[in-house]
């Protein structure tokens, strides 16, 4: 969900929510101007009425909806159009993240447009031109991470396919050379060398299957909490790897868990302090603290049961049941087990062990939930398995061809649908590529 | 008919003496400047002028085509052949629009081929021999002989240009001797002679052409209006007296026989063909050239601009790639009356005495003349992307740029120009849309598109690999591509029209006969669609095939083969056209995209782009960018 108007006061506001519920959290909210404005899950509408926020009553407002794919993220989509009064954009906001909406992170949108297919990546890269640098670096590194681990082999096949057209196209267009640009056995076999690569490319990609990168879970709370012990009792608990992947998460102690399948990174971070001082190390640490925690999947909040609430573990309590990336963890259950702070908390003992497969349970639960790096990495090595899949059946029409003395501006063909088929995921040919190529290799000159 | 009228005769409202200040101020003081009165007025008699005002004159303007000589028209500067691959596709494509060069190569070749013929159809590309004077003449007396035009010889010292609501207007030109020429549209093809030096050795001369000067006032002219010009550099090769060639020490190149014409018009060629000769340089020629290098202008730094990477010098080919030990030599004549030859592959600015050294060391030129050395020249060219697609200039409006002058190079490039201005010149004065073709429609169009879109980093040339859809670009459809478009702008005659319609019912015919037969069990369609299967093939099965053309019953064939490759294609040449679509106003705010990639937005200052399709090709511009575009063009 995000504001999608300019900030400040303006005679229009947008609320966009996109996500499978979003329909559904708007609903109960919602009184039609007349029964043509009723909601209809079935089709997009754009219908008058009034938005219930009970700070202010009845809020005027328009709302378009795309209750199925049709929409820019492929999700169902709802826009709140509205009064343009920043008061009015808040309190809307905060009635819906009540009701369990989160807030989007910059250029969510575009991302899951992205990764909905909706968009290549380039177009994701325009889009995030869009949003100010600050803000994007998040998205760029999602983008990054997600087109990475793919984009240099790619880039080699491309390379490859690149020179054998080059070669190919300069003995079409330079018949009068006394140059052999590339006999029909050798075109058939670099041909096949390119066939052999990119399924190598493929099967490696199927291996990998679905994994990227692995999410953060990040142990949070005041100093004392109990965190680091419950990141040892929990490692132990889980078959537990120490991180090969240092640099990630380097200022940390972390163990990497695999609990039943679903593998995570378990970090501790440094203590909240309740009163953050001015530039001492420890406000340092807590900006370091803070990255993690923007960069991890889950938070478990710990809170000690041992002794009263801190104010800031009050504030945060407050806040998180509107925080589906929160799990509250309540520690050191042993010592009082009478005291509950949190009725919804998942209560634990590190000293008797106690607790702590349901959380870890609960944990592996939430992570396939948020699914966004499932999901994300899925579909963009969906995307790069159907590329490279359709651009190996053009080189094996082009090695038909080539082979059955098909013509070899035929054979050229071929081999730039498939770079047109690569082209999806890393950019596009254009001729001077080929050209300078071609002049790079051969002295052409009648 | 076209005939020019003394000023006084003709009443205008547009004065020109306020443009003449050397005039006003007396330096050279005359009684009376004389004023001529046309639609259009062409600078340049090459290849593209002279197609230029044919194709203005047939759509009905009165035209005047003014140049410096007229002893050079339609001359050839450098080889003496017509076409090529790519290049031969475009003399073909000229033609069917009614152009001047298939007939004329048609008249005056020695010597016919049809290259890539092992290759398909597609690549399928004549290439012509021309007897260099007798081609010049042809055209000349084509020129003489076409209504509505007058070829005068005259020396262009000024452009005129008036201030309008819309814009700076040309009016004409002002030529040597005080008279001014009127006309609404002004094209200039004034190819390598803008600014003109050539280069021999360290020896160096003003002028575009051996033996001929320069051009200073249109030079001077375009920089008032203030166009962007920038610098290319081009070569020619010496010229050989062919008695003093030993031929048995070389390879011969046969034509081909029969000869197959460039024109639609052109039934059969008579003429008897002449053989080109090959020969190879060797180390020894490599050592020497290596040895004197430092006298070469490329090497020395005495040229700085940018030649052409398809066409390099000798000097060139033995720094580049000293791998090769051998370097081949095509020795061309220049004409059936003379025995002068052209050596084809050994462009060169050296000195006279290294030119005088090589030919000594290479086989067969042992005793060779050198009658003309080789040289380099540089020149002026106004960067293409100051164009529109109907190469009128974006700063003035009736004025149109063709040939050598937007940096490319070939007579087939310049003649495809030169028709294509001098029909949007027509066009504009008659309010007739412009004549743009599309890419997918003609490599005129990849052509003129490349051009405007990319500009030129070198000087341009055709390849069949620019032309994305090349599979239906084919030399042989190139009337039915381009006949019809021509036929409502006045282009092209009944004749051609006639050819073109008989040409479609006989294809009817055969596809009619074609689709009613079978082989094997499955549709004779199909089994002509198997690489090995031609004509020939399906006349032995079914006799009766036999009846019909057998050169067009052969076209009929290539569209089969072809057809699931150009079906496949159909799907982005629609979804390009749809881009195509997306116009992009006149005078858009690029400064008002705030992430826009400051690359992009001077790429898409500087061209201007009409459509988001043409965006798209801009070099250096990102799909990205596109996006962005698009979001803001909604």
């Amino acid at each position: 969900m995000a504001i999608g108007s300019a900030r400040g006061p303006a005679a229009r506001g947008v609320v966009r929510l996109s996500g499978p519920l979003s329909l559904l959290v708007v609903a109960p909210r919602w009184r039609p101007l007349s029964a043509a404005h009723e909601l209809n899950s079935n089709r997009s509408q754009v219908v008058q009425g009034t938005i219930t926020i009970p700070s202010l009553g009845q809020v005027p407002a328009q709302l378009c909806t795309w209750p199925n794919q049709r929409s820019y993220t492929r999700q169902p989509t709802v826009e709140i159009h509205t009064i343009g009064s920043p008061i009015v954009l808040d309190a809307i906001i905060e009635e819906l993240c009540q009701a369990g909406c989160r807030l989007a992170r910059p250029g969510e949108f575009t991302l899951r447009a992205f990764l909905a297919g909706r968009l290549d990546l380039t177009q994701a890269e325009a889009v995030l031109g869009v949003i100010d640098a600050k803000d994007a670096v998040h998205l760029q590194q999602s983008l990054r991470q997600l087109a990475g681990g793919l984009s240099h082999p790619l880039q080699e096949i491309r390379a490859l396919l690149l020179d054998l057209c080059a070669d190919l196209e300069a003995g079409l267009d330079f018949v009068d050379e006394d140059i052999s640009f590339l006999t029909i056995d050798e075109l058939k076999s670099r041909i096949e060398q390119a066939e052999h690569v990119v399924s190598s490319v493929l099967d490696n990609i199927k291996d990998r299957s679905v994994h990227t990168e692995i999410p953060i879970v990040a142990i949070w709370g005041v100093p004392n909490a109990g965190k680091s012990n419950l990141l040892n009792a929990l490692s132990r608990s889980s078959i537990s790897i120490v991180s090969p992947q240092a640099g990630t998460t380097r200022d940390y102690v972390s163990h990497r868990v695999d609990w039943h399948g679903s593998v995570f990174e378990l970090v501790d971070t440094a203590g909240i302090e309740d009163v953050p001082h001015s530039a001492t190390p420890e406000s340092l640490a807590q900006n370091s603290t803070q990255e993690l925690l923007d960069r991890a999947a889950l938070r478990l909040l710990c809170v000690d049961t041992s002794r009263a609430l801190t104010v800031w573990e009050r504030n945060q309590l407050a806040l998180s049941a509107s925080m589906p990336d929160w799990i509250v963890v309540e520690t050191k259950c042993d010592i009082e087990p009478q005291r509950v702070h949190d009725p919804h908390a998942m209560r634990t003992s590190s000293h008797l062990g106690a607790g702590l497969s349901q959380l870890l349970g609960t944990i592996a639960e939430r992570l396939a939930e948020a699914s966004g790096s499932d999901a994300r990495s899925a579909s963009t090595y969906t995307r790069c398995t159907n590329a490279l899949q359709s651009a190996l059946e053009s080189l094996q029409l082009a090695r038909w061809l080539a082979e059955h003395d098909g013509g070899e501006e035929l054979v050229a063909s071929e081999i730039r649908t498939s770079l047109a088929h690569l082209s999806d995921v890393v950019g596009a040919v254009y001729t001077n590529d080929l050209l300078d190529r071609v002049f790079s290799r051969f002295c052409i000159g009648k | 008919m076209a005939r020019p009228h003394p000023t006084g005769l003709i009443a205008r409202g547009i004065r020109f003496f306020s443009v003449l200040p050397w005039l006003e101020a007396g330096q050279r003081k005359s009684p009376m400047t004389v004023k001529y009165t046309y639609d259009v007025v062409v600078v340049g008699a090459g290849h593209a002028g002279t197609e230029a005002a044919a194709a203005a004159a047939r759509m009905g303007m009165r035209t005047a085509l003014l140049t410096t000589n007229l002893d050079t028209v339609g001359q050839m500067s450098c080889n003496p052949a017509i076409g090529g691959v790519a290049k031969g596709h475009i003399v073909r494509e000229v033609d069917a629009l009614g152009g001047i060069m298939g007939q004329a190569i048609d008249a005056t070749g020695i010597q016919f081929r049809m290259l890539n013929r092992r290759k398909g159809p597609a690549m399928h590309s004549p290439r012509a021999q021309a007897d260099k004077k007798a081609y010049q003449h042809w055209v000349k007396s084509f020129i003489e002989r076409q209504d509505c035009l007058d070829l005068r010889q005259e020396v262009v010292e000024d452009l005129l240009t008036v201030e309008t609501d819309s814009g700076l207007q040309v009016t004409g030109v002002l030529v040597r001797g005080n008279a001014i020429y009127e006309a609404a549209a002004v094209i200039l093809t004034t190819g390598t002679f803008l600014q003109a030096l050539m280069h021999t050795g360290e020896a160096q001369s003003a002028g575009g052409r051996a033996g001929e000067g320069t051009t200073v006032g249109i030079s001077r002219a375009l920089q008032r209006l203030q166009f962007r010009v920038e610098r290319f550099k081009t070569g020619t090769p010496p010229r050989l007296n062919g008695r003093t060639i030993d031929y048995a020490q070389c390879e011969e190149q046969p034509g081909e026989e029969p000869p197959q014409p460039f024109s639609f018009l052109t039934k059969k060629i008579e003429l008897q063909q002449l053989p080109c000769w090959i020969t190879y340089t060797n180390q020894s020629v490599h050592d020497l050239i290596r040895a004197n290098l430092h006298r070469a202008p490329m090497y020395s730094g005495q040229i700085e601009s940018t030649g052409p990477r398809y066409c390099p010098s000798i000097e060139d080919k033995v720094v580049r790639f000293s791998a090769k030990d051998q370097h081949q030599l095509f020795l061309e004549p220049e004409g059936r009356e003379t025995f002068e030859v052209y050596v084809n592959g050994v462009s060169t600015s050296l000195p006279r005495d290294v030119q005088d050294a090589m030919f000594p060391l290479i086989p067969g030129l042992q005793r060779a003349q050198i009658m003309r050395y080789g040289y380099a020249v540089e020149y002026d060219f106004c960067p293409p992307d100051q164009l529109k697609p109907t190469l009128e200039t974006k700063l003035v409006q009736g004025l149109f740029f063709a040939g050598q002058l937007n940096g490319t190079t070939g007579y087939e490039e310049a003649a495809a120009q030169g028709l294509v201005a001098g029909a949007n010149a027509a066009a504009q004065l008659r309010g007739l849309p412009p004549l743009i073709l599309r890419r997918e429609e003609a490599y005129i169009g990849v052509l003129v598109d490349d051009l405007v879109t990319c500009g030129v980093d070198e000087p341009y040339r055709m390849f069949t690999s620019r032309a994305e859809y090349r599979l239906r670009l084919r030399q042989d459809n190139a009337d039915r591509r381009l006949t019809l478009l021509g036929e409502p702008y006045g282009l092209v005659d009944a004749t051609r029209m006639q050819r073109l319609t008989d040409k479609s019912c006989e294809i009817e015919r055969i596809v009619a006969s074609i689709e009613q037969l079978s082989y094997d069990g499955a549709p004779l369609t199909k089994y002509l669609r198997r690489p090995e299967i031609g004509w020939p093939d399906v006349c032995q099965i079914h006799s009766e095939l036999s009846e019909f053309d057998p050169e067009i019953a052969e076209q009929v064939t290539y569209d089969i083969k072809y057809a699931g490759y150009v079906a496949r294609q159909d799907i982005d040449v629609a979804r390009q056209q749809r881009l195509s679509e997306k116009r992009i106003p006149d005078g858009f705010d690029y400064a008002g995209i705030k992430h826009l990639r400051v690359e992009a937005r001077e790429k898409l200052l500087r061209v201007r782009p009409v459509t988001l399709d043409q965006a798209g090709r801009i070099s250096g511009i990102t799909p990205a960018d596109l996006t962005l575009l698009m979001a803001y063009l909604k």
